[in-house]
């Protein structure tokens, strides 16, 4: 149903900024196929996080818990595994349970929204709890701490999936390209020859205008709230069984909620709610991941300063988009 | 005619009991299909209010009253707002959205693959307007004048094919032709079947709905606290 527009100057300076992603370590012989394999493999996990928070925010709401659930589910997957002797069972178990917790956080997440109570409360309060649960988790998996020093049942453990249970694949290049166009393609369906997708569009634009177009304003958030709780779990999923080779720790995601909404907005999605656009996201997704690499690796600058010349990249390039945005108006949502 | 709803001794209020509420009393007023009724009302007498009421967009559980609808039972907000479209005076719609999406959003009953029927007849709808170019649906609802988004909302009660269409006050966005253009699709739409709830203060427009045969006018006259809606004249 969607008329697609000219590019936006957003648009245009996301590619730019992709191609120089590619340009930069191919000048200075450092890109190869497998470089670029890792670097597909790392940032699918960041591009369902940032779907994740587009989702949300598009429909006018806000979740800054993403890091801290997928840090507590990484951790219940590997506890649970640990707690049934890695088994089989325990394999399926242990995903069962993190995945249900994910969908319970996000239940309680859609049903604040329906009551209009303040997201942005709640999943800060819940990113506290996510947070000390896996902490707690950790700490009684190793058997240290206060509450769980004399622990029998998880004391010993470690923090690792058995080998058998580390997904090689995920790290391949082909699985990496099928599940980014496999997802991409999903969303696009979604947002624009579906029902759904116009009416949380429309929702994240104006609340009084759903309504009066009879769109289940509630029953948007609370959809939304549990795709992103999906994606979530896949990010997790992702995470644990490729790029970390079944390692975790009770850190692992932290921050990651600040750079999924920043990835998201880069994207194109409009944080005030209304605009969704998964071809950004692909695009910012792989485009900080990318560039965070560079920094690091390519450029050689310690990490202390990469995290502060990222920061400033990223407000230029978000302040850039903003100006863009409120220089050509509308071009469909 | 098939009798839609009726509301008989219904009351809506604001802060009742308080010195600054204020109460909304209907004695008798029912909608039947093929039926138009055309209200009036002083300023602030609570016009949008009954509106809002009629199309699902208020809480009517506290109210005193039911409204009962065609087989006899009380229908709820949820009933109302599934039987019934509103035109609002304010925009209410999405001007980032083209114009094929801010009609398509509002027909609820067909599947969305299965729309494009409804955007045909849209089309010819705008197209009778003769003020529109054939590229008109992919359009940004923004890029429209009042008077051009006011038509938007007719081809949206037209494509919702719900079967009360509540009108607040539209056709003053609308130059003499249009006007005339929008009363009379709104006619034709009654013809059809459906029943128009349309608030105007416009002697000219209340005159072109009253001539036809099946129309009621209707008064809200409000005093210091309270507001009552009552049948007059034509």
């Amino acid at each position: 149903m969607t008329d697609f527009g000219r590019p936006s100057l957003g648009t245009i300076a996301l590619t730019i900024w992709l191609l120089l992603c590619v340009v930069v370590p191919f000048a200075g012989g450092s890109l190869s196929m497998s470089l670029a394999q890792v670097w597909l493999a790392n940032a699918l996990p960041y591009f369902m996080l940032s779907l994740a928070a587009a989702v949300i925010i598009s429909c006018g709401q806000i979740d800054i818990s993403t890091g801290g659930i997928v840090s507590l589910a990484g951790m219940v997957i590997v506890a649970s595994f640990n707690a049934f002797g890695g088994t089989a069972l325990g394999g399926v178990v242990a995903h069962g349970l993190a995945f249900c917790i994910i969908i319970l956080i996000y239940l309680i997440y859609g049903y604040a929204a329906k009551r209009g109570l303040s997201t942005f409360i709640v999943t800060l309060s819940l990113l506290l709890v996510v947070k000390g649960s896996s902490t707690l988790l950790q700490s009684c998996l190793q058997g240290v701490g206060e509450i769980c020093r004399s622990s029998r049942i998880m004391s010993g453990g470690s923090a690792i999936l058995p080998d058998w249970a580390v997904l090689d694949f995920v790290g391949d290049a082909w699985f990496s390209i099928l599940a980014f166009g496999l997802t991409l393609a999903g969303f696009l369906a979604w947002r624009h020859r579906t029902r759904w997708g116009l009416d949380h569009i429309a929702v994240g634009m104006d609340v009084a205008a759903s309504e009066f177009s009879r769109i289940p304003v509630k029953a948007i958030y609370t959809r939304a709230f549990l795709v992103a709780g999906g994606l979530v779990f896949l990010a997790t999923f992702l995470r644990l069984h490729g790029p970390n080779d079944g390692g975790w720790s009770a850190n692992t995601g932290w921050g990651d909620e600040l750079l999924a909404i920043a990835i998201a907005v880069i994207g194109g999605t409009r944080i005030s709610g209304g605009r969704f656009n998964p071809i950004g996201i692909l695009a910012a997704s792989l485009a900080v991941y990318i560039s965070r690499d560079i920094i690091t690796n390519d450029l050689g600058i310690p990490a202390e300063v990469a995290s502060l010349v990222f920061g400033a990249l990223l407000f230029v390039i978000v302040a850039f988009e903003m100006g863009g945005r409120s220089s050509r108006g509308s071009d469909g949502a | 005619m098939t009798r839609l709803l009726s509301m008989r001794d219904f009351s809506f209020s604001y802060d009742a009991g308080s010195a600054s509420g204020w109460m909304l009393s209907i004695p008798d007023f029912s909608l039947s299909d093929g039926e138009i009724a055309v209200i009036s009302g002083d300023n602030m007498s609570g016009k949008s209010t009954l509106l809002s009421v009629l199309a699902g967009l208020r809480s009517i559980e506290d109210c005193g009253g039911q409204v009962v609808g065609s087989l006899g039972a009380a229908l709820t907000q949820t009933d109302l707002a599934a039987m019934s479209v509103i035109l609002s005076a304010d925009d209410k719609m999405f001007p980032e959205l083209s114009v094929r999406e801010n009609i398509a959003i509002s027909n609820r009953s067909i599947p969305f693959a299965g729309l494009q029927s409804s955007m045909d007849k849209a089309k010819a709808l705008l197209d009778r307007a003769g003020i529109f170019d054939d590229a008109v649906l992919a359009r940004p609802l923004g890029s429209l004048s009042s008077g051009g988004r006011a038509l938007v909302k007719l081809a949206r009660a037209c494509v919702a094919d719900c079967p009360v269409i509540i009108v607040d006050e539209i056709s003053s966005f609308l130059d003499d032709a249009r006007a005339k253009f929008f009363l009379d699709s709104c006619i034709r739409l009654v013809r059809d079947g459906h029943c128009l709830v349309i608030v105007s203060h416009s002697q000219r427009d209340r005159q072109i709905l009253l001539n036809e045969k099946a129309s009621a006018s209707f008064h809200i006259s409000r005093t210091a606290n309270s507001s009552i809606l009552s049948r007059t004249e034509a």
